[in-house]
């Protein structure tokens, strides 16, 4: 009897977990620039419980219904050498994979997740593109040390949602996500 | 004191582990009369000073600020590395140290042949080759006036109490960040980069140092230090044995000796670069770089 009891908690206990999270994937990730910063994003993401599709070179026509498009910007002359593609065929890929997700009705979520460390002439060309693109903004300390992404988001309604590192970007994830229904409260 | 500063840093220079440094900073020239320390990091050359203050000569701030770099830059310098010494001692003489690292015997052509792709190889335990930085620091340690467990607190204590992470650190981690997750989950914050500014620990670090500034140099290459590293490369699939590492020796050499502009200079020898500064130099001597300012193209050209 008291393992029947124990059973039932345990199961109710596990229910109203995965109620708070997302089951499916309703979140494709894609870098832009293809450095590995989307990998750490998807690792965030999994601690917030959410199941993303990590797509290194999505195209428009890769889309699985998801709800929400989050690109990961930074340039890694490395990374588009592996992926075999230049930087201004992945600005193309990039501006075909936000047009679709925009006709298809999702949200996308830019992030700069590096820091200063992850800025220069490459990454700048980048996120010069990418934050137009952008529904929401998350940018980590440092990213933004020469207020270029202020300069990008003036005279529009988007906001710059910063964190303080990586590991903090659970926060102003979880609240976006919240805000477009992938995470439940 | 000219001498003793010039050789002071030399010894540092030479001293530092053999990778890439990545630190670029901008700052304003600093000047001394009684002593000088650089370093990749500014708290190694702190390290450096502080044994300065304590009493040590160039060699003995040297072995404080490898060791301190070892924690603060771990993605540059440290114990597991290689390095080469050369310094011009304060009565003239030259001393020129080569403790490069060494294979371990089981790194052999057949085992390279089936150990797969190398470039991946070297992330594994098969990739470690016999560290040369304590046997370098033991040789050091014989011209020095400090012993090693004063040389080493400066280190013990960032290990042990903390240090902020720098810019370069936190890049190097975010560049690193996916062989680092796979091989070393427990180096990360949480499963993520150290991000700069946050507070790093390195406490197995400090707890290595401890052993070494109490037991000795020797107990890396015959002691505890060998036995937990043979332990771990049987465990972990490595090749590196304890036959390995009582085998390493670093070595005394010759340094080459050249000149520029009337100054006379001390470098190491092959393989490592310092012919190939000398001839650098002995070409420069033939261009008055003084008549050109800093970003003049022919200056940078030349």
């Amino acid at each position: 009897m008291k393992n029947r009891v124990f059973q039932v908690i345990l199961a109710c206990s596990l229910f109203t977990v995965f109620s708070s999270v997302s089951m499916a994937s309703e979140v494709v990730l894609t870098p832009f620039g293809q450095s590995p910063d989307a990998m750490m994003v998807k690792v965030v993401l999994k601690k917030l419980g959410v199941n993303a599709r990590l797509e290194k070179l999505l195209e428009a026509d890769g889309f699985q219904e998801e709800k929400v498009l989050i690109t990961v910007v930074a340039g890694s002359s490395k990374g588009l050498g592996e992926a075999g593609i230049d930087k201004d065929a992945e600005i193309t890929r990039m501006k075909s994979v936000a047009d679709v997700a925009k006709a298809k009705g999702m949200k996308v979520l830019v992030m700069h997740i590096g820091g200063k460390g992850r800025r220069g002439t490459l990454t700048d060309m980048f996120i010069v593109e990418a934050v137009p693109m952008a529904d929401k903004l998350i940018v980590v300390e440092g990213g933004n040390y020469d207020g270029l992404f202020t300069r990008l988001v003036e005279g529009t309604d988007l906001e710059i949602l910063p964190a303080n590192s990586v590991r903090e970007t659970t926060e102003p994830l979880q609240m976006v996500l919240t805000e477009w229904g992938v995470v439940e409260q | 004191m000219n001498r003793s500063i010039s050789s002071l840093i030399i010894a540092v220079f030479c001293l530092l582990a053999t990778q890439a440094i990545h630190a670029v900073t901008v700052a304003p020239i600093l000047q001394s009369k009684e002593g000088m320390v650089t370093a990749a990091h500014p708290l190694a050359a702190a390290a450096g000073a502080e044994i300065l203050e304590k009493g040590g000569k160039a060699l003995d701030a040297a072995i404080a600020v490898s060791l301190a770099l070892g924690v603060v830059e771990p993605y540059a310098s440290g114990l597991g590395g290689e390095g080469y010494m050369d310094a011009v001692m304060a009565d003239g003489r030259e001393v020129a140290i080569d403790f490069r690292s060494t294979a371990p015997a089981m790194a052999n052509y057949k085992n390279l042949n089936k150990a797969g792709d190398l470039g991946k190889v070297r992330y594994t335990p098969k990739g470690y080759c016999v560290a040369g930085v304590p046997a370098g620091i033991g040789k050091a340690l014989e011209l020095a006036n400090l012993p090693l467990s004063v040389l080493a607190a400066p280190a013990i204590r960032l290990a042990e109490e903390s240090f902020e992470v720098t810019e370069t650190f936190s890049k190097v981690n975010m560049d690193r960040w996916e062989i680092l997750s796979e091989k070393t989950p427990g180096f990360l914050d949480d499963g993520m980069p150290w991000a700069a500014g946050a507070t790093f620990r390195n406490p197995a670090l400090a707890k290595t140092l401890r052993i070494i500034a109490k037991k000795g140099i020797d107990t890396f290459y015959k002691g505890e230090l060998a036995n937990n590293l043979d332990r771990f490369m049987r465990k972990n699939d490595g090749w590196t044995r304890k036959s390995d590492l009582k085998a390493y020796r670093a070595l005394s050499k010759e340094p080459i000796n050249g000149s520029y502009r009337g100054y006379d200079l001390s470098v190491p020898g092959s393989p490592v670069g310092g012919p190939r500064i000398l001839a650098t130099l002995n070409i420069l001597e033939h261009f008055n770089l003084a008549i050109m300012s800093w970003d003049d193209p022919l200056a940078i050209h030349r």
